[in-house]
């Protein structure tokens, strides 16, 4: 039954959501080879039609991005609102199958599609920017730039782009379920469900991102007063991360448990 | 074998003060077609809504074929909400197949005979449907299955007098011996004939729990008529 529910809710948030980020790629590419290229090849030589073309290719691009990104957000947030608590929750709730199918289903396929948002608008910003001479430049100074940013040589750029993929992962998740949480509080306003869910968005987010700011900040600036060899950045880094990786973790249990028992024990659909 | 609905001193409030249920007891036997009545506000959805899990109670409880409102008891009730929960970008074949991957109860051609025969499309997009038709299709897919308690909140109140019949035909066609139907409307007159016992709700309470023979030998009367007698404004 879960892998059913699974199977619906991505073909629901999928609709409109494949169709943006694939605009955004074409955009993406479209832009490499008819524009980027070209200006890497003769810089200065783009005539003044050239001029408002490329303007408004980015005009487009930039606004495709932020609808990809905010888009994602939205979609996710309406599918669940519409699915659990609109009329349609009338067919959804009557299901054989439990809250927590409900509830795990749709924060794998949310998630999913937060983290290959972030994927997919990251792989287009590459696609436009990533030539030969870019590369070839990077390179070059790969181990001057790690030893800069203050990582050991022996770190590698493999290991930080693992680090923040799974950092992306569970954020993803942390998003996703911030979403739920809110939208499930926004329901015990019985006349005001919607607005009484983005208000408790905001909040929640604020709250959440006061209290971990203060967290982080204490720990990793707690890594001045102890360490005082050379090491100090990078244990700042991995201190950093541990703990908001730690802090995601937790706000996501936190907040899924919540969802869950305000779907369980407060459900009143109008 | 057990009652197929149990309610003991179920009640509910919304957290206002007052009661929309208020210590009901009620027992439903298997193979019958209950009239659920009351006027507006009498708790008729409130109790719908409760055997459906989608309230939980404030105090008592409810037992469907002897289990508590669960995963078990939606796989054995099928349920029509008085509102519309067709997502409208589908098609009503997308709808088939939805109830047949999640109702192991739920056949096909049955579901296919009666679209047909109401001249509804299987390609036809929901969006694109009037709101009686949208109504049929939800109907159909509900008596599609082979439940043992089918709720039936206002099945016919959206429809026109010829479809309400043959809905109403198709009720009394589609339920085996052992099921029972629980049928919530305020159009008395049109559904007596095919019900077997009603239910008076009031304030939350049942005031009257009998046999439609029973009530046509001791008081003489229509069910329609007794309603408007007992709920007189």
């Amino acid at each position: 039954m879960l892998g059913k529910l699974i199977k619906y809710d991505f073909k629901a948030l999928s609709r409109y959501l494949i169709v943006i980020h694939a605009m955004l790629l074409a955009v993406a590419i479209m832009g490499r080879f008819l524009f980027v290229k070209r200006m890497m090849q003769n810089p200065g030589g783009l005539s003044d039609i050239g001029g408002i073309i490329v303007a408004i290719g980015i005009f487009v691009y930039v606004i495709l991005f932020t609808t990809a990104l905010f888009g994602t957000l939205m979609m996710i947030a309406i599918h669940f609102y519409k699915n659990i608590y609109s009329d349609e929750g009338y067919l959804t709730h009557t299901l054989p199958v439990s809250k927590g199918q409900l509830l795990i289903a749709k924060t794998i396929t949310g998630s999913v599609w937060m983290f290959a948002d972030v994927m997919l608008v990251t792989l287009s910003v590459f696609i436009l920017v990533l030539y030969q001479p870019v590369i070839e430049e990077f390179m070059l100074y790969k181990d001057e730039l790690l030893a800069a940013m203050g990582f050991p040589s022996s770190f590698g750029y493999g290991k930080i782009s693992l680090a923040v993929i799974l950092l992306l992962v569970t954020s993803s998740v942390t998003n996703v379920v911030m979403l739920y949480v809110s939208i499930a509080v926004g329901q015990l306003f019985s006349n005001h469900r919607v607005l009484g869910a983005i208000v408790a968005y905001f909040s929640i987010n604020m709250i959440v991102s006061i209290i971990t700011g203060v967290i982080g900040v204490a720990t990793g600036f707690s890594v001045f007063i102890g360490v005082t060899d050379e090491t100090y950045l990078y244990q700042f880094y991995v201190r950093t991360y541990l703990v908001s990786m730690a802090t995601t973790l937790i706000t996501a249990v936190g907040f899924y448990a919540a969802t869950y028992l305000l779907m369980k024990k407060k459900l009143n659909l109008s | 074998m057990k009652p197929i609905l149990e309610c003991y001193g179920l009640s509910k409030t919304y957290g206002n003060g007052q009661w929309a249920l208020s210590n009901l007891n009620l027992s439903l036997e298997r193979g019958q077609i209950v009239g659920l009545l009351g006027p507006n506000g009498s708790g008729k959805t409130t109790l719908i809504k409760l055997i459906n899990d989608l309230l939980v109670p404030s105090e008592g409880s409810i037992h469907i074929d002897g289990k508590l409102p669960g995963v078990e008891t939606k796989k054995i009730i099928s349920y029509l909400p008085e509102r519309t929960y067709l997502t409208p970008s589908w098609k009503v074949r997308d709808l088939v197949s939805y109830f047949e991957d999640f109702y192991e109860d739920f056949k096909r051609e049955r579901a296919q005979q009666m679209l047909e025969a109401l001249g509804i499309s299987l390609h036809a997009r929901l969006r694109a449907l009037s709101k009686g038709t949208r109504e049929k299709v939800q109907l159909v897919m509900v008596m599609s299955r082979e439940a043992s308690l089918y709720i039936l909140d206002e099945p016919i109140g959206g429809v026109d007098p010829a479809a309400r019949d043959y809905i109403l035909n198709t009720i009394l066609t589609n339920y085996n011996e052992n099921a029972t139907i629980l049928i919530s409307t305020h159009l008395i007159s049109d559904i007596e004939k095919i019900l077997d016992r009603v239910i008076f709700l009031q304030n939350g309470q049942a005031v009257l729990n009998a046999t439609v023979d029973e009530i046509r030998m001791e008081q003489k009367k229509s069910i329609d008529m007794l309603f408007r007698e007992v709920f007189r404004c």
